[in-house]
Order: structure tokens, then C-alpha cells, then sequence
């Protein structure tokens, strides 16, 4: 077991930067699920973050119960401003934005509402189009649409507008609740935002540090003197493989453990799916980093692929966003990356889509898949760099031919 | 008679329309320091690469410790050492467990291996050094652990292909002298360089290579027997006529002289008392000259006879 203890030597070296990626990653990780359990999901957090955001002010010259009705209602969204009903203020205002809109309630509101007229009885202004005022408009356009539909089933324009405020203002606070609440109480939604950043982590850690050992062990030099020696070439790549491989699932043992903290205890139910979903996970790192090891061998080249891999794969496929926020075009690309399917399978497993076992090993067997092609592209990889380099020196990759 | 330590029998290897070795052959008796000397790419790595089995060849035969030499024949790779030109260390162990790994890979116990490890340490003179790591020896020290990596396991055969390149002269010195106290101590050796001065200093037999063939192989004596040019003198002299270079050129033993307007070179062949005779004719003719200097052939020589050209390029 030479080799092998080699290589943990060397990764000995290295191992501080997975336990970097380590503590940064459980210091954001369990905060952030924990506090994603009090404020509902990532989109609703977003959302509502934004609207708190976004200030207004609000002139109401028709006071009426309706008029404040519509008020309260926005208010209760929104932060609102006061300013001076002047033009030149309000301009200054929404210029250098110190208010997103000014709305001005005009007079006969309440009359005109009554008529479930709803053309004109506000006038709206703003500056600077952006998501703010979308959702804005949108929030005032569901409002009329509320109240109309209120006048419409013969209620008047006051209680209309009181039910309308109510019925939406509730509509905020509603969360994606599970569709199976069962087996959703073994791996509560909160719970499975752990795993879900779990996906981005696990790749970075493992190219982080991986790679560098790796490339340490298949540096040519070394490779030729080994490759001279008396030890069987098999047994080289089978001592580097288990030290890869101890090192990978160590990481992943660090991550469930420190969730089983997080959980309160052992895995119930689910939750040990979830932790088989991240293990097959762990092995599509494990593959990826293996197969850039046998054609980087520049450190600078490892750090920027880490980068693009981890970062760009968690952000497309729904790991620091959620896929439901996600374009249907980042989706279809995302779909060719082993990230996507993993988050697919913990949206199954807490309860975000609707529970299907045949679903979930689908999705599991595909993410295997992912590792067994990268497996495959590096045997190709690592034979044709061996023949490449036969003219010269001819050293064997560490991985296949050993 | 020594035994036959390592047998090459008519080698072809072919990278496609290039013959890298073309009907090599090579029979290396046990505990010679046997050289091979060749300019870049005349085809040295590629038959130490041949040799042990790290590439795969057209046609030919190797033994080694007579018996064929295979990819997996690790009984004989179990008695080679190798030591390359770039240091193969890591820079993660330090110096005693980088050796003891190099070791490790063929000797798997470990009270013998401790011993082995010592042994080498103190050989390269790295007694000192023990816990330091690469990164922090400097390069002569680098180079020292470099061949302690490759000798631990105490080899019958080491294989050392240009180890001194780029290497300062005190630590070059360093490593002949190594080279030659492990043949001392039964050691067989193959050195291949570039360097003819290192391979008449060190091999006691050499073989010379260029474009993949061996052009010649004998003691240094005896390949200095197979040129013409015995002695070449250098007289530093202004403007000598035709015709006391046509004079210099018929005395007996010389075979050419060249004046290039700065100096007198005379080639002879064999004879006693070249220069006297040389100094004579100019003295005849009241020639004034400055320095007077006699050079004995080089293996250099040896290759511009037998090749048109020089051993190496002027910057090496």
C-alpha cells in the first residue's frame, strides 16, 4: 500500500481547502436552512424581500373608505414614502429615486369603483422600469381585479374592497405546501435546502482538492520512475483509485453527518433517500474530478474549471435558485448536467413535486449514468494522451493503465 | 569473462516515417560504466525507453540479466535504477520519505527498506537534510535526492539519462564522482549524454550514436584509434604564406594545415615530435608567433570524422 499512503500524504497537504470549502460551506448551509424554515421558500423569500423594498407614495384625494381601503392594502406590500404634493418634488423624488411611484388616487374613486369602473380612477408614475414596478402593477391590476370581481357577485364597493385586500394580502403569506405530506414530515422542505446546497459544495470540494493529489500523482516525471520500477502497474491505479475514493466519501460522510446535526437526529424515511441521492451525487464528483486530473495538469486551468463547473452548474440547475424561477431555456441545457438531476430528485423527495419512486430512480440512474460516462471519457482520455506522448516518453496515465 | 548484463539485439523503432533506432545492437558487460554518446535526438532516450519496456519497438531483441525484458518483468525491473534528467520527486514528502517511497515500490520490507534508505542518504550526502522538503533544498541538493530516489534499493543495474544537464560544475562533479563509486561498489552502469567530456571521464567502454544507428563503440582509446587525427596543434600566428603552409602540410605525419589569418592549425597522424618539427620550419622562415598549444583528439573528433559534424551544438 505504498502508493496509497502516498497519496494521502499528499493529500494531507491539501486537505485544508476541502476543509475550508468544509466550514464556509456548513457556516452558510445550516444557517441558511435553518432560517429558510421561518420565512417560507427561496422565490416567496425573494419576492417578498423585493416588495419590502420598493417605496411609494400615495396621494389620496378622493379619502373615502374605499380610497383607504386601496391604501392599507398597498402599504401593507409596500414601504410607503411621504413627500410634499408638489410636481417639482415629486419628480425630484422618483428622479433620483428616493420613491419608486407616486400614486395619486383621483377624486370620484370610490363612486367609479361602485360602477366597477376601474379606467383612470388612479393615475401611476414612474421613472425607472424595472422588476419593482412590474410587480407593482401587478399587485394593483390583481387588486381591481379583485374588487370587480367582488362588485360583480353583488357585494358593495367598500366590503368589496375590504375582501379583496383580505383574500390577497392572505394570498402572500401562502407557501408551497407538499403534495405529500406524509413522507414529507422525514424530509421537511427546510431540511432539504441542506442537501440541495449540498450539490454545490460537494463538486467544488472535490475538484478543489482532488485534483491537485491527482495531478501531483500523474506528474510524468513520477510516472516514469514508477512506471520503471518493480511495483505492478495495476496495482498503482487500484491504490490511487481506493485513496480518491476514501477522500470523496470522507467528504460526503462530513456532509451527512453534520446534517444528521442539523436534522435532530438519525434519518428517518426519505431523508435517507436524499442521503443516497447525494452519495451517487458524490460519485459524479469524484468521476469529473478524475477525468480533468488526466488532462489538466495546471493548477491555474483546475481553479478556473472548478469555478465554471461548480458555480455554473449550481446556478443553472437549480441549486442557488430554484428551478421553478428558472428559464425553460436554462432548463433544456441544464438537463445535460448531473446538478439538475440530482435537484430534480430532492424536489421529489421534500415534497416540491409529487412523490414517484419509479421518478426518483430514474433520476438517480441517470446521475449514475453521468459518472459511468465520465469514467469512460477518461479511459479514452487517458489512452490517447498515453499514445500521444508514446514518441517521447512513454508514461502511463495513473487511472486506466496505471 | 564478465557476464552479459544487458543484450540489444538489432532494435527498430519507427514513429511513423521516422526510424528512431535502426538496427541497433548493444551487449553491456557486467560492471562496465558503459556511455551512451549521441547529439540530441540521435535516439538515446528512445532506447533506454526501449530497454525498459516503457515503449514498444518494430523489431529486435532486449535481455536483461539474460532474460527477455517485458513490460511486466518485474523480477529484472526489480535490479534496474533509474535516474532522469528532470528531478522526479514530490514535493509533498520530505527528503527521507521521498526516498523511502522510491524505495517502497520495490523493496516491501520495511526494516529493510529503513536500511536502504539510509544507506542512500548518506551515500548522496544528504544526512542533514532529512526532514527537509524539495521546495527547499537547492538545486545541486535536489539533484542529490533525485539519485537517491533512483539507487535505494540498491540496483545491479543504473540507468542514468542525462542527469547533468543544466547542472553547476561543483554538483556535476558531485555526480560523476557518485556514478563511479556505485560501479565501485559492483554497480553496472549506462550513462547517456551529450557531453563527451563527462563519458571520457567516467565510461569505460562507449558507444556512439547518431540518427538511431551506433556509428562506432570501443574504449575511448580505441574509438580515439579509429580517426586519422592523433594530435592537432594551434599556433597563433599573423599572415603565413602559401608556401610555408604547403611546407608545414608535406612534413612527415601532417595530413592538413589551415591558417584562418589569426592561426595555425596543423593536423597530424601518428609520429613523435610534431611541434618541434612544425616550430622549426616557421623559426627557418623568422616567423614571429604567439601562443603554442598541442590538442590530443576528443570523442568529439571522433564524431566529426566518422559524421561530418560536431558532437553538439556550440551552446551546449
Amino acid at each position: 500500500m505504498q502508493i496509497f499512503k502516498v497519496f494521502m500524504k499528499v493529500l494531507k497537504k491539501r486537505i485544508r481547502y476541502a476543509m475550508l470549502y468544509v466550514g464556509i460551506f456548513l457556516g452558510i448551509a445550516i444557517p441558511m436552512s435553518l432560517n429558510s424554515s421561518n420565512s417560507g421558500s427561496t422565490a416567496e423569500m425573494f419576492v417578498k424581500e423585493s416588495r419590502s423594498k420598493i417605496g411609494i407614495c400615495i396621494f389620496d384625494e378622493d379619502d373615502t373608505p374605499e380610497s383607504r381601503e386601496f391604501s392599507d392594502y398597498l402599504a401593507e406590500k409596500y414601504t410607503i414614502k411621504e413627500l410634499k404634493n408638489d410636481e417639482e418634488v415629486v419628480m425630484d423624488s422618483l428622479f433620483y429615486m428616493s420613491v419608486d411611484r407616486v400614486i395619486s388616487i383621483n377624486k370620484g374613486f370610490a363612486d367609479r369603483l361602485a360602477k366597477g369602473e376601474t379606467e383612470g380612477i388612479i393615475d401611476s408614475r414612474h421613472m425607472h422600469e424595472s422588476y419593482n414596478s412590474m410587480l407593482l402593477e401587478q399587485d394593483i391590476n390583481s387588486y381591481f381585479s379583485s374588487v370587480s370581481a367582488y362588485i360583480a357577485g353583488g357585494e358593495d364597493a367598500l366590503t368589496a374592497s375590504q375582501s379583496a385586500k383580505e383574500a390577497l394580502t392572505a394570498d402572500a403569506d401562502v407557501k408551497v405546501i407538499s403534495f405529500t405530506d406524509e413522507g414529507n414530515a422525514d424530509y421537511p422542505r427546510d431540511f432539504a435546502e441542506y442537501y440541495r446546497y449540498m450539490a454545490y459544495i460537494l463538486i467544488a470540494a472535490v475538484i478543489g482538492t482532488l485534483c491537485p493529489v491527482l495531478m501531483a500523482m500523474n506528474n510524468k516525471e513520477i510516472r516514469y520512475r514508477t512506471n520503471c520500477s518493480s511495483l505492478d502497474s495495476s496495482s498503482y491505479t487500484k491504490q490511487v483509485l481506493l485513496g480518491s475514493a476514501v477522500f470523496v466519501i470522507g467528504v460526503w460522510l462530513i456532509f451527512v453527518i453534520a446534517g444528521m446535526i442539523l436534522y435532530g437526529g438519525v434519518y428517518k424515511g426519505r431523508a435517507w433517500l436524499a442521503v443516497l441521492n447525494s452519495f451517487i451525487y458524490t460519485l459524479v464528483a469524484g468521476s469529473i474530478t478524475v477525468f480533468l486530473s488526466a488532462f489538466v495538469n495546471n493548477m491555474d486551468i483546475i481553479n478556473f474549471i472548478n469555478q465554471a463547473v461548480s458555480l455554473g452548474m449550481s446556478f443553472m440547475c437549480g441549486v442557488f435558485v430554484e428551478q421553478e424561477l428558472l428559464g425553460a431555456g436554462v432548463l433544456s441545457a441544464a438537463r445535460f448536467m448531473p446538478a439538475f438531476w440530482y435537484i430534480k430528485a430532492n424536489m421529489l423527495l421534500d415534497g416540491t413535486e409529487t412523490f414517484d419512486s419509479t421518478k426518483l430512480m430514474q433520476y438517480m440512474l441517470i446521475e449514475a449514468a453521468f459518472a459511468v460516462v465520465m469514467a469512460l471519457l477518461t479511459i479514452v482520455v487517458s489512452k490517447a494522451r498515453y499514445n500521444s506522448t508514446a514518441p517521447q516518453k512513454r508514461t502511463a496515465p495513473a487511472v486506466n493503465n496505471g | 569473462m564478465a557476464n552479459t548484463v544487458v543484450k540489444i539485439n538489432n532494435l527498430v523503432k519507427r514513429y511513423g516515417e521516422l526510424i528512431a533506432l535502426d538496427h541497433f545492437s548493444l551487449d553491456i558487460k557486467e560492471g562496465e560504466v558503459f556511455g551512451l554518446l549521441g547529439p540530441n535526438g540521435s535516439g538515446k532516450t528512445t532506447t533506454i525507453n526501449c530497454l525498459l519496456s516503457l515503449l514498444a519497438f518494430d523489431k529486435g531483441d532486449i535481455e536483461v540479466f539474460g532474460k527477455e525484458m517485458t513490460p511486466t518483468a518485474y523480477d529484472i525491473k526489480k535490479e534496474i535504477g533509474v535516474i532522469m534528467q528532470n528531478v522526479a520527486v514530490y514535493d509533498e514528502l520530505t527528503v527521507s520519505e521521498n526516498i523511502d517511497y522510491f524505495c517502497g515500490l520495490y523493496i516491501t520490507d520495511k526494516e529493510e527498506r529503513r536500511k536502504c534508505v539510509e544507506d542512500a542518504i548518506k551515500f548522496v550526502g544528504l544526512e542533514d537534510f532529512r526532514k527537509f522538503y524539495p521546495k527547499k533544498l537547492s538545486g545541486g541538493l535536489l539533484r542529490r535526492l533525485n539519485i537517491a530516489c533512483g539507487i535505494a534499493h540498491k540496483p545491479k543495474l543504473i540507468i542514468l539519462d542525462e542527469p547533468t544537464v543544466a547542472v553547476d560544475p561543483q554538483s556535476r562533479n558531485n555526480i560523476l564522482e557518485g556514478i563511479q563509486e556505485l560501479n565501485k561498489q559492483g554497480a553496472t552502469i549506462i550513462y547517456t549524454s551529450h557531453y563527451m567530456e563527462e563519458v571520457e571521464q567516467i565510461c569505460t567502454r562507449i558507444a556512439i550514436m547518431d540518427k538511431g544507428r551506433k556509428i562506432a563503440e570501443g574504449t575511448k582509446d580505441e574509438l580515439k584509434r579509429m580517426i586519422r587525427n592523433t594530435e592537432t596543434v594551434n599556433i597563433e600566428i599573423l599572415n603565413v604564406s602559401e608556401d610555408i603552409i604547403r611546407e608545414i602540410s608535406n612534413l612527415p605525419h601532417v595530413y592538413q594545415a589551415d591558417h584562418d589569418g589569426e592561426k595555425l592549425t596543423v593536423y597530424c597522424s601518428g609520429g613523435k615530435h610534431n611541434l618541434i618539427r612544425i616550430l622549426d620550419v616557421l623559426q627557418k622562415h623568422d616567423m614571429a608567433f604567439g601562443r603554442v598549444y598541442s590538442e590530443l583528439p576528443t570523442l568529439n573528433d571522433v564524431f566529426l570524422e566518422i559524421t561530418g559534424k560536431a558532437l553538439r551544438d556550440k551552446e551546449d
